[in-house]
């Protein structure tokens, strides 16, 4: 399927931005934000998962490159957000492209195992380096949203700034998924030989991809940097991949609708458990059984395709 | 016919585990005609199909695609020079429509880019439309317009290879590669495919066809290459073909064998 912007979604987009109308709690804006930037986070995972069909698992360390180079460079060298924006859009980009070239050249759980490693360095070297970096206290003192003479100092205008984050995400890459780029790129996932047949350069495609998602993951921590104001390497942990691959996968892998709708969901999903200590990964590991086994391509798709089941169980004779 | 061919294999061979697949295989095409390359099941055509088009590391010999040595080409190179091929197994996008994979057979032509995507500029939106009116007229070409928005993956056996012959002609190639594109097909389909090849090598496309339906390859070969064991044994007319004793022996014999 294709990813164009859907009414349903733009819907949704619009009843998050009437949050703020309904309740002015810091708590409530605070997950709805996080929520928000996981879904960035996921819809740019899916990208290279989902679409692509590649096995990556390094969002958690692209999340966490934006997020990093956010923090230490507003936080410690006092850029302002028109340079420390694009600057970690521009390192993601180049990170990814890097770690893509050799990456890309191995598949499936080869793959797998060189991303998941990447995340893991990550975490470790950040968490190793107390200078510049915080080490495992992370860093504090990150400005809010700030442009100009303005500054986004409450819990609202944080809320709508990430809120236009993930808009311009979800529009930008629905528009990627539904020219030559996305098509390429769910090429990729159906028939590699095929791609070559229509003269697609695989590893260039790929590398291309991987970075273009990267920076969809590095905008999502340059977003959660001056959103929470404070990061630490276990923002960026283990934990984080495999929730992000949950949202992937519960909403429907390939699927940008779903993606959203999954990430969504599962971020909220803590705050319904919050009372229950320990149960958390419990419900997220049972639920990907529950999908994998019973709904594997995803419950949006599921359900988008019951009215198709219906009518064709109507035409049956 | 011009005078020096669009593509030309030398000495072309290819082992696999020290057995010989494909040998000493030699011979030129020419613009603007169809060839067909039979033989017996494990004759190497389908080999010699997948090095031509570069899905086949390593091989001796040389091959040149007007005039250009292309044995260090990947198979993606060798589309965006012009060579386009269809596969015995059809390799289609299943996830995608008919229509989407047609439109991405245009790969070789596209100019949008990513920020012309982003900032959904007339001139993306504009390729895009004229992408779409194009692999519509491509689909009714081979007779599968109809199904434009159909999933690839749900297209049944005979739909899917015209299909692949659309998308691989979507590439715009002057030399078109067909791994038994009548496998699945009725004789009608079968008839309209070769009437399409037809008009396709009119307007000087070089056709290469690996075909075990006889009456097709007669009917639309002006030149046929027959292999057997690797090696190429005849080559010519249909009529040249036909009454080789070699190929006799080792192919249409068995056929008039068997359809007597």
């Amino acid at each position: 399927m294709t990813m164009r912007a859907s009414y349903p979604i733009m819907a949704l987009f619009v009843a998050l931005a009437a949050l703020p109308l309904v309740t002015a709690s810091p708590y409530h804006l605070t997950v709805a934000g996080l929520a928000l930037i996981f879904a960035i986070l996921a819809q740019g995972t899916n990208l290279i998962m989902g679409t692509a069909g590649q096995a990556s698992f390094a969002h958690a360390a692209f999340f966490g490159l934006g997020a990093y180079t956010t923090a230490v460079l507003s936080a410690k060298f006092d850029f302002p957000l028109w340079l420390t924006l694009p600057i970690a859009l521009c390192l993601s980009f180049v990170v990814g492209s890097l770690l893509a070239y050799p990456a890309l050249r191995v598949k499936g759980f080869y793959l797998a195992l060189v991303t998941l490693a990447f995340s893991e360095i990550f975490t470790s070297v950040v968490g190793e380096m107390p200078g510049v970096l915080g080490g495992t206290e992370g860093i504090t003192g990150i400005p809010p949203f700030s442009l100009g003479g303005w500054s986004a100092e409450s819990r609202m205008s944080k809320y709508y700034i990430v809120w236009v984050g993930a808009v311009l995400a979800y529009v930008s890459l629905a528009r990627l998924g539904a020219s030559h780029f996305g098509r390429v790129a769910r090429s990729l996932r159906d028939s590699e030989t095929g791609a070559t047949a229509i003269g697609v350069n695989l590893i260039a495609a790929k590398v291309r991809i991987f970075a273009v998602s990267a920076v969809y993951m590095g905008f999502a921590g340059f977003l959660y940097a001056h959103f929470m104001q404070y990061i630490s390497p276990t923002s960026f942990g283990f934990n984080v991949t495999i929730l992000v691959v949950s949202m992937v996968v519960v909403g429907g892998l390939g699927d940008a609708t779903g993606v959203l709708v999954g990430a969504l969901v599962l971020s909220l999903l803590p705050q319904l458990t919050r009372d229950y200590v320990g149960v958390e990964p419990v419900i997220y590991g049972g639920l990907l059984i529950i999908i994998i086994l019973l709904l594997p391509e995803g419950v949006v798709p599921a359900l988008r395709s019951i009215p198709r089941r219906l009518q064709r169980k109507a035409a049956a004779p | 016919m011009s005078k020096s061919p669009i593509l030309s294999l030398a000495d072309v061979g290819k082992s696999f585990d020290a057995v010989a697949a494909v040998s000493n295989v030699g011979f030129d095409l020419f613009e603007g005609r169809i060839y067909a390359l039979i033989g017996p099941n494990g004759a190497g055509k389908t080999t010699l199909l997948n090095i031509i088009s570069g899905y086949v590391g390593r091989y001796s010999g040389s091959i040149t695609l007007r005039d250009q040595t292309i044995d260090n080409w990947t198979a993606s190179r060798r589309v965006l020079e012009g060579m386009a091929r269809t596969f015995q197994i059809t390799q289609l996008f299943d996830h995608m429509t008919a229509l989407e994979n047609v439109m991405c057979g245009f790969h070789p032509h596209i100019t949008q880019s990513l920020a012309s995507v982003l900032l959904g500029l007339r001139s993306f939106m504009a390729e895009e439309r004229a992408l779409r009116l194009r692999a519509q007229n491509l689909l009714e070409t081979v007779g599968a317009g109809g199904y434009a928005n159909e999933p690839a993956g749900l297209l049944p056996f005979g739909l899917r290879r015209r299909l692949e012959v659309a998308r691989a002609l979507a590439t715009q190639p002057s030399l078109l590669l067909l791994d038994e594109p009548c496998a699945g097909l009725s004789g009608a389909e079968a008839s309209e495919l070769g009437r399409l090849l037809q008009r396709l090598s009119g307007q000087g496309m070089c056709v290469l066809v690996v075909e075990h339906n006889m009456p097709f390859v007669l009917g639309v070969a002006e030149e046929i290459v027959v292999l057997d064991a690797g090696e190429v044994i005849a080559k010519g007319g249909s009529g040249e073909v036909r009454n080789d004793p070699r190929v006799i022996e080792a192919y249409l014999g068995e056929v008039e064998h068997g359809a007597a």
